[in-house]
């Protein structure tokens, strides 16, 4: 088992292990506290809790003596991808933005919202090595938290309950691990390449929990149900839509349709003034 | 930080590694989607997961080498107090006991049902005093209710946990793992008995790493997702129940005998009339 933190408790310990001041522990309570409301019931597809995910990266974060704004972004990386501010539409918003902010500060929402503009994805991972020396020390971060979350995935084996992260890890894997090194973080990058090989050799583990969900989802206390716009509106959306959309081919088709038999009646002997 | 397992990744491997088949695995994996269920959103008032303590726990039992079906009852052992099943109500019931049954079988629901009923009993109830003076006199189900018990009572304790829950909890906390611990080596758990005492002397001589932010309760709490609200009838119950809680004493002992009369009523006119015989 690795030694990483998988609950809050364990975090706080390890930050005080870590030489963390009081100061710095508290902001890291408050930002676990925001990524409680917004990630409560969110499991991943291996059924381990969302949180413990995020714990685990913050986690990686620490030990790697990262400032706290980082440690903090770290807890609630996923805001936007995944996080729940109650609204029918996931991603970046001005509302959105404004609540993390007020929740965590401006400098670790910096972290979170370019952590979900970075683009991620063995294609470009080529681009991003050649290209560290020239990121921004902000940049730089954000790819470090992005290596700690990748990381984090693959330790206990837990990418494996996943479909294709075998795949996943056979392209970009050896990437991650010279990008760690690039970024000055030697343990890391060797910790990567030995968790990357150990799940390359790796048989499919069992038993799986039964689910088909390929990303995070949530189960919702038996005693609650989601609010009635969350469950309709986006159905009815994207009903609209789909009218929309058909109603749009058989206008398009319609009119084909009119420029067609329009030609074929000025083609015709006798018709407008032809004889 | 402690060895055991505090997500279900972490478990199936441990599992694994001591030894525990396919068959087992599949029966523990079943308990834990039952917790997911029935635990999710709920939060220990450190904030940690309350799926993360009842996988410590599982995770503890399994240490022991115990039979899977103690691994499983482990993973669900608090579930008729504090699992969600969607009626509002806590506690055990007859509705409850056949979910879990269904789920897990009859022998693993024994053993969450023998729990509760150590759980709210206190050390010098008669289990607990027969365990310390003859445990060799114990039926095995309430054996393995006591090592459910010792094994919550030492999660509570590793990484200092018991410390947020305030001060007159973390007290009593010990004391019980005390005696847990004494139980533990006349049951011939003697690892288990050192690790209740390390665990003890940690906390005693620990201080919380980070003070918490507000006045806790000291009990487990819900975080709904925020797009979610509470069930009306649920929420009618609660109230209800709240309410009647609020009123005169007088009031209330009017309620619950006219509930008694009703209730009896009932009962009586859902039982068949006997025919008439000349």
């Amino acid at each position: 088992m690795h030694s990483y933190a998988q609950t809050n408790v364990q975090l706080f310990n390890q930050l005080r292990c870590e030489g963390y001041s009081k100061k710095d522990r508290e902001s890291v309570r408050e930002g676990y506290e925001f990524a409680l409301r917004l990630f409560t019931g969110l499991f991943l597809p291996s059924g381990k809790t969302f949180i413990d995910h995020l714990v685990g990266t913050a986690s990686i974060l620490a030990s790697l003596h990262v400032p706290v704004e980082m440690v903090t972004a770290g807890l609630i990386h996923a805001a936007y991808l995944h996080g729940n501010f109650g609204g029918i539409r996931k991603g970046i918003s001005e509302t959105t933005r404004n609540q993390v902010k007020l929740a965590v500060g401006t400098e670790v929402e910096e972290y979170v919202v370019r952590y979900e503009r970075m683009p991620w994805d063995p294609e470009i991972f080529p681009v991003l090595l050649d290209t560290i020396d020239k990121l921004s020390r902000i940049d730089r971060d954000v790819l470090l938290m992005r290596l700690a979350n990748d990381l984090e995935h693959n330790l206990d084996f837990g990418s494996l309950y996943r479909d294709n992260w075998r795949d996943y890890i056979q392209h970009g894997g050896p990437a991650m691990v010279s990008m760690a090194e690039k970024l000055g973080f030697p343990s890391l990058s060797a910790e990567m390449a030995s968790v990357f090989k150990e799940i390359l050799t790796q048989a499919p583990l069992g038993p799986r929990i039964g689910t088909s969900e390929p990303a995070a989802y949530l189960i919702v206390p038996k005693s609650y149900h989601e609010r009635f716009w969350v469950v309709y509106l986006p159905k009815v959306h994207r009903l609209c839509f789909e009218i929309l959309n058909t109603l749009r081919r058989i206008r398009w088709k319609g009119s084909k349709l009119i420029h067609g038999l329009l030609r074929a009646l000025s083609e015709m002997p006798g018709v407008h003034g032809r004889r | 930080m402690h060895s055991y397992a505090q997500t279900n990744i972490q478990l199936f491997n441990q599992l694994r590694r001591e030894g525990y088949s396919n068959t087992d695995l599949n029966l523990v994996r079943d308990g834990y989607e039952l917790a997911m269920v029935l635990f999710t959103g709920r939060f220990q008032p450190s904030g940690k997961s309350f799926i993360a303590h009842v996988v410590g726990t599982a995770s503890i039992l399994a240490s022991l080498r115990l039979p899977p079906q103690l691994v499983a009852a482990g993973l669900i052992h608090n579930v008729y107090e504090n699992g969600d099943f969607g009626t509002g109500r806590s506690g055990i019931s007859l509705g409850k006991r056949d979910e879990i049954r269904k789920t897990l079988g009859p022998e693993v629901e024994e053993y969450v049902a023998r729990f509760a009923a150590l759980f709210s009993t206190s050390p010098t109830a008669p289990t607990a005093h027969l365990a310390r003076n003859n445990p060799d006199k114990l039926a095995s189900v309430d054996r393995a209710a006591l090592l459910i018990l010792f094994a919550e009572g030492l999660e509570h304790l590793l990484d200092c946990d018991i410390l947020y829950y305030g001060e007159t909890v973390t007290r009593s906390c010990i004391d019980h793992s005390k005696i847990a611990a004494e139980i533990a080596e006349k049951l011939g758990l003697s690892a288990l008995g050192a690790e209740l005492r390390e665990a003890i002397r940690e906390v005693e001589s620990a201080e919380l790493a980070v003070e918490p932010s507000g006045q806790r309760a000291p009990h487990s709490f819900v975080i709904a997702p925020k797009s979610c609200c509470k069930r009306f009838s649920v929420a009618a119950w609660q109230t209800m129940i709240y309410g009647a809680h609020k009123l005169h004493p007088e009031i209330r002992k009017v309620l619950r005998s006219l509930y008694v009369k009703c209730a009896k009523l009932l009962k009586s006119f859902s039982q068949p009339t006997q025919p008439l015989t000349r």
